[in-house]
């Protein structure tokens, strides 16, 4: 009750943003109140309700020294401290109370906490590994030119009780670099190498700080996502550096097999270094980045809230939709809006007819990989009817463009949705009886069964999602836990298999096509009547949102950050195969090199074949490259 | 073997599918997002589905009196937002998709414009064909105000401010001495 | 690596279509998103089934006669992409296929890509689309071999008086 009514004699009426301001004069006797209050609400001893002094840019007309030291006030956002009564932020309070400087609620079931750089390697070892939390991502921004600093974020999240804490840590200008967490958590490992590269932070204590996402030949302190780089500079090319790659240790003599960038069955290139003995797979390293295209700095300068899903949905060809969603649920989110009943039940349905056509993609190329080619055309050929229904609905076969802020583009008409249904059913008994005859093959099964084997301890701690997390024994399933568009209204189950190896993540899969099939199925039928968009009028700047959404491969997080001028401020994609392919190691170590490619193979990402063979001497170092002409000769 | 039979029957009851392109035709549904056509007729050289284009394979380009526009169809994802944002219906999404070509300047579109002078400054600043849309579009609006109105439309936008903030400022002075 | 575009005559167009046998495709993926590779995959499977005309999908750029190539070439994969097309034998056809391949997409002018595939080597045929349909895919790859007509052609409108 103090704080409040000393508060009240201070401030000044509101301004029309909702923010209010104080005199100057008033400054230092305020800033001790509000030190005081957090230091007593840090401690989990609520005191009462106070409006927050938001809007930095009021108190700083002529105070720019005061901007210094006031470090609990994030700019340009409006807080409504509540008491937090949540259990995991109570629990991290009572265990570290000094270290907490101010906990927030974002908006429903997403909480900001921030915390001093120095603690972050605890706090979130505790989140993570005593209380159970999955990774969802990790992103860092650049607020240079408006506040001296970067802010870096971790976000975690907690699927059984549905909620969402981003852990905030500031980086001052002149000291960039933060202690890495990648020794206590170790699916942090490439997100902290990304920010290293593409904006300069330097993880201190990082196992393997090499290059993640940037060309080999990129420049080393040129950073691209900082706000003074222009985004169509280009640097001139250059043929060297090349990646430097884990060298064997020395004295044994291995072979080292390159996965290399081109595969005969399709999807990105992505090069694997396997470090083998005779046939038998020892350890693994890779190289990404060769899909790398720039794409959240582009969407910072060249586009706008409204175009930026045709981006989102050029990020991947296959799940194109789920990124689009994401990005619009963020969006929508932040500028707490609700879609119209009618677009929120349409966009199910594009969702759901994505999952089956990935799934089905799959299901052909994993048949196609143990050499069962009748498999590839048989899926496939199922799955070009689950196309036409696409182009029926959309008017293209993949990369619909239906999914916008606001609702939907296009509407389903009475006689599109008699035809569309007639396809779900053909859909539906085709590929009962395809399953029935393949999945039953017994040789089919024997390559499959106890290969690749991810327990379920390891598929914890790096923090995998979607059908490969489910084929362990670990049941998430975002459209359950994190409910959004018309999934509260279905009927529809998630499988879990607990075997961990290829079969379980084939079955999973297979399970997911039918429980998709079905949600089609109710969707269409019972289609709310409405419009199916209304645009957005006010989106606040300045607001920090996540958006999720379940895609074929598993979770996929948007974290936004809303800027000024009709575009973000910051933007990062984490698609769930960043996550999947940190634990690709685990799943090849012992294994034959015959097994590796449906190994890789079944966490559904994009891989290439074998194109050269390189041996390396591990006494002298040298390597040499066996061309076509020596490997002719035997 | 119970499954390899299964199999078979598949293959052979629903296998037999494939459209004997390019002398049959696969089914084409109503809606399907193909090219976009400019009617060069309607079109007024606006610009406005040049800045909503979101891969810019709209570009614009003022030049000496003239405007070009230009489409470059390699670069078009066939979204359709141009066609939401033309306030002419000039631009429209056509359901054909053979679009192959063995040079880049086939793929292309190109449109000129002639460029109309700011009656005030000498500046070129829209095209004649925008001027005439807007007289005959508005001409029931401004009817009732008179010939001054009407000449605001042949100014620049900087010139058409300082003029509007004079018109202001008159009618200011003029309020404040009553 | 310059801006310009290249004359696309380099490649041997005339003498692909004068050899009789089928032609093999070789499949490089510059960096896309994906869509354009499945829509690849997709001409093989029953309802357009590319084999009919004799085209054969090989695993090694050194057996082709055709390269597809998708994705606007990142910097990333500029190295790998010339180990490719050097390893195919001429005469060869060089067939860019999606927008991303033709003019560099929707991230034309990004730092992280060179701008299609035009701006690294010589091309023959391009096929627009986001994804092109699987039947635009074929109609592109015989209109490389000669044995189908183009469709486009370039327009030029201008106001008179001009």
């Amino acid at each position: 009750m103090l704080y409040t009514e000393v508060l009240h004699d201070l401030i000044h009426p509101t301004w029309p943003n909702g923010t209010t301001s104080l005199h100057y004069s008033h400054y230092p006797i305020f800033r001790q109140l509000v030190s005081m209050y957090d230091r007593d609400f840090a401690r989990g001893v609520p005191k009462c309700k106070v409006q927050a002094i938001g809007g930095i840019e009021i108190l700083r007309d002529g105070l720019s020294t005061f901007i210094n030291s006031v470090d609990t006030i994030i700019p340009n956002e409006w807080y409504e401290l509540n008491e937090i009564t949540m259990d995991i932020i109570t629990k991290i309070r009572s265990k570290f109370p000094d270290n907490v400087i101010k906990v927030t609620e974002l908006r429903e079931k997403t909480h900001l906490m921030e915390i001093k750089k120095a603690d972050l390697p605890q706090i979130l070892d505790y989140a993570h590994n005593s209380l159970g939390g999955h990774f969802m991502t990790m992103t860092g921004t650049d607020y240079i030119e408006s506040l001296d600093h970067f802010i870096i974020d971790y976000v975690l999240g907690w699927y059984e009780e549905g909620v969402l804490v981003v852990f905030r840590a500031r980086i001052r200008k002149g000291d960039e670099n933060f202690p890495s967490v990648t020794q206590y958590v170790p699916c942090a490992d490439w997100y902290e190498r990304e920010v290293k590269e593409s904006l300069g932070l330097n993880p201190i204590g990082h196992p393997n700080p090499r290059k993640l996402l940037l060309s080999d030949e990129w420049p080393e302190d040129i950073y691209p996502l900082r706000k003074n780089f222009k985004h169509d500079t280009r640097p001139p090319y250059k043929a060297e550096p090349r990646y430097p790659f884990e060298a064997p240790e020395n004295g044994k003599m291995f072979n080292i097999i390159p996965f290399g960038p081109y595969h005969f069955a399709i999807h990105e290139p992505i090069y694997f270094r396997f470090l083998t003995n005779g046939e038998r797979i020892v350890n693994t390293d890779l190289r990404a980045g060769f899909n790398y295209r720039g794409l959240e700095k582009i969407a910072e300068t060249r586009l706008t809230y409204e175009t930026i899903p045709f981006m989102a949905e050029r990020v991947c060809g296959i799940c194109g939709s789920v990124h689009a969603e994401a990005y619009t649920q963020a969006l929508e989110k932040a500028a707490k809006f609700e879609a119209p009943e009618r677009a929120k039940w349409i966009r199910t349905v594009m969702l759901e007819i994505e999952r089956v056509h990935s799934h089905l993609l799959w299901l052909g190329v994993a048949s196609h990989m143990v050499g069962f080619d009748s498999g590839l055309m048989q899926f496939w050929r199922v799955r070009d009817k689950d196309m036409f229904l696409a182009e029926l609905l959309t008017g293209n076969r993949k990369l619909y463009g239906m999914i916008v802020p606001g609702g939907v583009r296009r509407d389903i008409r009475a006689d599109k949705k008699e035809k569309a249904l007639k396809l779900v059913s053909e859909i539906h008994e085709e590929y009962e009886e395809l399953l029935r005859a393949t999945l039953n093959l017994g040789t089919l099964k024997k390559r499959l069964k106890d290969v690749g084997c991810l327990r379920k301890e390891d598929a914890k701690k790096y923090s995998v999602m979607g059908p490969v997390a489910r084929a362990s024994g670990i049941s998430i399933d975002s459209r359950r836990d994190y409910p959004y568009e018309a999934y509260p209204h279905l009927d529809f189950e998630s499988p879990v298999e607990p075997g961990g190896d290829v079969l379980a993540r084939t079955i999973v899969r297979a399970h997911d096509v039918l429980q998709s099939i079905k949600i089609i199925e109710q969707a269409l039928e019972s289609l709310p009547d409405g419009p199916v968009h209304t645009p957005l009028d006010y989106i606040p700047p300045g607001v920090t949102s996540v958006g999720l959404v379940e895609g074929p491969r598993g979770t996929d997080v948007h974290y936004i950050i809303t800027g000024k001028e009709d575009t973000v401020y910051r933007w990062r994609v984490r698609a769930p195969t960043y996550a999947n392919l940190q634990a690709t190691p685990l799943m090849l170590e012992g294994y034959t090199l015959a097994d590796a490619s449906i190994i890789i193979g079944s966490i559904d990402p994009c891989i290439s074949c074998a194109e050269r063979v390189l041996v390396v001497d591990a006494n002298s170092g040298k390597e040499r490259i066996l061309s076509s002409k020596d490997l002719l000769k035997r | 073997m119970k499954n390899i039979l299964r199999l078979l029957k598949i293959g052979i009851t629903r296998g037999r599918v494939t459209y004997r392109y390019p002398k049959d035709r696969t089914p084409v549904p109503e809606g399907l997002r193909g090219k976009p056509e400019l009617n060069f007729d309607d079109c007024i050289g606006c610009g406005a589905c040049v800045k909503a284009c979101p891969p810019n394979a709209l570009v614009m380009d003022d030049h000496e009196g003239t405007r070009t526009i230009k489409l470059f169809y390699g670069q078009c994802i066939m979204c359709g937002t141009c066609e939401e944002v033309c306030p002419v219906d000039a631009i429209r999404v056509f359901e054909e998709f053979e679009l192959a070509s063995l040079n880049r300047e086939d793929l292309e579109e190109v449109l000129q414009f002639a460029l109309a002078k700011c009656k005030s400054c000498g500046n070129y600043f829209t095209t004649n064909r925008v001027l005439e849309n807007t007289l005959s579009a508005y001409s029931e609006l401004v009817k009732g105000y008179g010939e001054e109105f009407t000449e605001m439309i042949f100014l620049c936008p900087d010139c058409r401010r300082k003029d509007w903030s004079e018109v202001l400022a008159e009618v200011y002075r003029g309020a404040r001495h009553e | 690596m310059n801006n310009e575009h290249r004359a696309n005559t380099s490649n041997g167009l005339d003498d692909i279509r004068k050899l009789a046998k089928s032609p093999w495709v070789f499949h490089v993926n510059t960096g896309g998103c994906n869509g354009c590779d499945i829509e690849i995959v997709d001409t093989l499977t029953p309802y357009f089934d590319v084999e009919r005309f004799g085209i054969k999908r090989v695993s090694s750029p050194k057996h082709a006669d055709i390269l597809l190539v998708t994705g606007p070439v990142t910097r990333q994969s500029v190295g790998t992409f010339l180990n490719a097309y050097e390893a195919a034998p001429d005469p060869k056809l060089v067939v860019a296929i999606g927008n991303c391949a033709c003019g560099g997409g929707i991230w034309h002018d990004s730092f992280a890509t060179m701008g299609g595939v035009s701006n690294v080597v010589p091309t023959d045929v391009y096929i627009p689309g986001c994804p092109p349909k699987p039947e635009a895919l074929i109609h592109g790859i015989l209109l490389g071999l000669g044995k189908v007509e183009q469709k486009i052609s370039r327009k030029t409108f201008k106001e008179e008086g001009l």
